[in-house]
């Protein structure tokens, strides 16, 4: 069973049933059945904060709530070593900055 | 009770025991005994015994013995700890139960066996008590060399080589390094001989600990009420709070409940198998599947290009 943090934009575009969204859910259930789906903490309060600022209404956001009990959050430790070595990597892939272990940039980063 | 350390495999000082080396390994020894006996009774091992307590710890050698064939043993003589704490320090110490069945010896054998464990997540030990662990790798002059911990019976014997110390580094590696922290709670429990304060805080029960004795005598006014408390948290190998030792305490501000909190140094593996232990939480594909649409139809486009543009912000 694979473990996968996904991210605020993949939650928004599934629940707002875009082609995107229906996609990533393919692409996901592709790679593993099974898989571990995962939520940063950050993606938590984004998301609390839309709430808030969309003025939902109550059955949907409790519905919502409800939904997202059954997720794991991972909490942002500043002592979790390999976390931040991860996000560094990601974010330096995502905007084409990555270097292999030749100096190159690396071919297929994200845009 | 007696216990043996033999030593065998390095041909130059098989049988032998040069005068340093018989001076570093009853230093290393003793010190894992004290720190470890410090652990049992505190929950921190990086505290000086009292007189009573050095005494407990006393190890005599009572023989030593070798050949080239069989190489270096030493009988170590020691008493257990329900003959030497119970009846002196019960009062003032209450310590557990399982603390009068081990000897000084037997702390260093159990501590050993701890560190070796697979179970390193479990592993009921602290950082200072891994530095003196450590540091009995000094005494290896070879990485020919085995070391075995035994006590005649009762006791798993411990075979030690150079090479098992990767693994206890391995373990200190694991426990995060204690932190500066601010932590807010109500002040409901109180062990003055001990040093041992508990507070309750929103996020669950926090140990504190102070050797200071001016704090523990000035801090009674609290006990009760709310209080804030700044020191350094010390972690278990599971990234969990072991416990925070009080450097500084005051009365609550009302900033306090937001910026104090239960401090936890779990990486995100650890925190995803704490998180399966405590629930039934299902975190799987299906999940996500029943959310899907769930907005289709509550936001216009624009609004939710407005959403994902926030996002990205």
């Amino acid at each position: 069973m694979n473990n996968i943090v996904i991210d605020t934009c993949v939650l928004i575009h599934i629940v707002r049933d875009t082609i995107a969204g229906k996609k990533c859910l393919e692409e996901l259930e592709r790679y593993d059945e099974a898989a571990n789906i995962l939520i940063s903490v950050v993606t938590k309060a984004e998301l609390e904060s839309f709430i808030a600022q969309n003025s939902w209404g109550k059955i949907k956001t409790q519905k919502l709530n409800k939904l997202l009990e059954e997720i794991i959050y991972i909490d942002i430790s500043n002592a979790d070593r390999l976390l931040i070595e991860a996000y560094t990597e990601i974010d330096a892939y995502s905007k084409r900055k990555i270097k292999d272990k030749s100096g190159n940039l690396m071919k297929g980063s994200a845009k | 009770m007696n216990y043996d350390i033999k030593i065998i495999g390095e041909n130059e000082d098989n049988g032998l025991l040069e005068f340093d080396r018989l001076i570093l390994l009853t230093k290393s020894t003793k010190d894992i005994a004290t720190k470890s006996l410090m652990f049992k009774l505190r929950g921190f091992s990086d505290i000086n015994p009292d007189k009573n307590l050095k005494s407990a710890l006393s190890m005599r050698l009572q023989n030593i013995t070798g050949s080239e064939e069989n190489g270096t043993s030493l009988t170590i003589e020691c008493a257990y700890f329900s003959e030497t704490i119970k009846g002196l320090q019960l009062e003032m110490f209450k310590p557990k139960e399982e603390i009068f069945q081990f000897t000084p010896m037997a702390l260093v054998i159990h501590s050993f066996q701890t560190a070796l464990n697979d179970d390193r997540e479990n592993a009921d030990i602290d950082k200072p008590l891994l530095k003196s662990l450590l540091t009995f790798k000094k005494n290896f002059i070879s990485d020919n060399e085995i070391f075995f911990l035994a006590n005649r019976g009762t006791m798993n014997e411990v075979r030690l080589t150079k090479n098992d110390f990767q693994k206890i580094e391995l373990l200190d590696d694991s426990i995060p390094d204690p932190k500066k922290v601010v932590v807010n709670g109500l002040l409901d429990e109180m062990k003055v001989s001990k040093g041992k304060l508990g507070l309750q805080t929103e996020q669950g029960f926090v140990n504190v600990f102070t050797n200071n004795k001016t704090i523990i005598e000035n801090i009674g006014g609290f006990m009760g009420k709310e209080i804030t408390i700044s020191g350094m948290a010390h972690y278990k190998p599971n990234g969990q709070l072991s416990f925070v030792e009080i450097q500084e305490y005051s009365e609550p501000s009302s900033k306090d409940k937001f910026f104090s909190k239960k401090p936890t140094a779990m990486t995100a593996q650890q925190q995803l198998l704490f998180q399966a232990k405590q629930s039934k939480k299902s975190s799987s594909l299906s999940t996500l599947k029943s959310i899907s649409g769930l907005l289709k139809d509550e936001i216009t486009d624009d609004q939710f290009q407005e959403m994902l543009k926030d996002i990205r912000r």
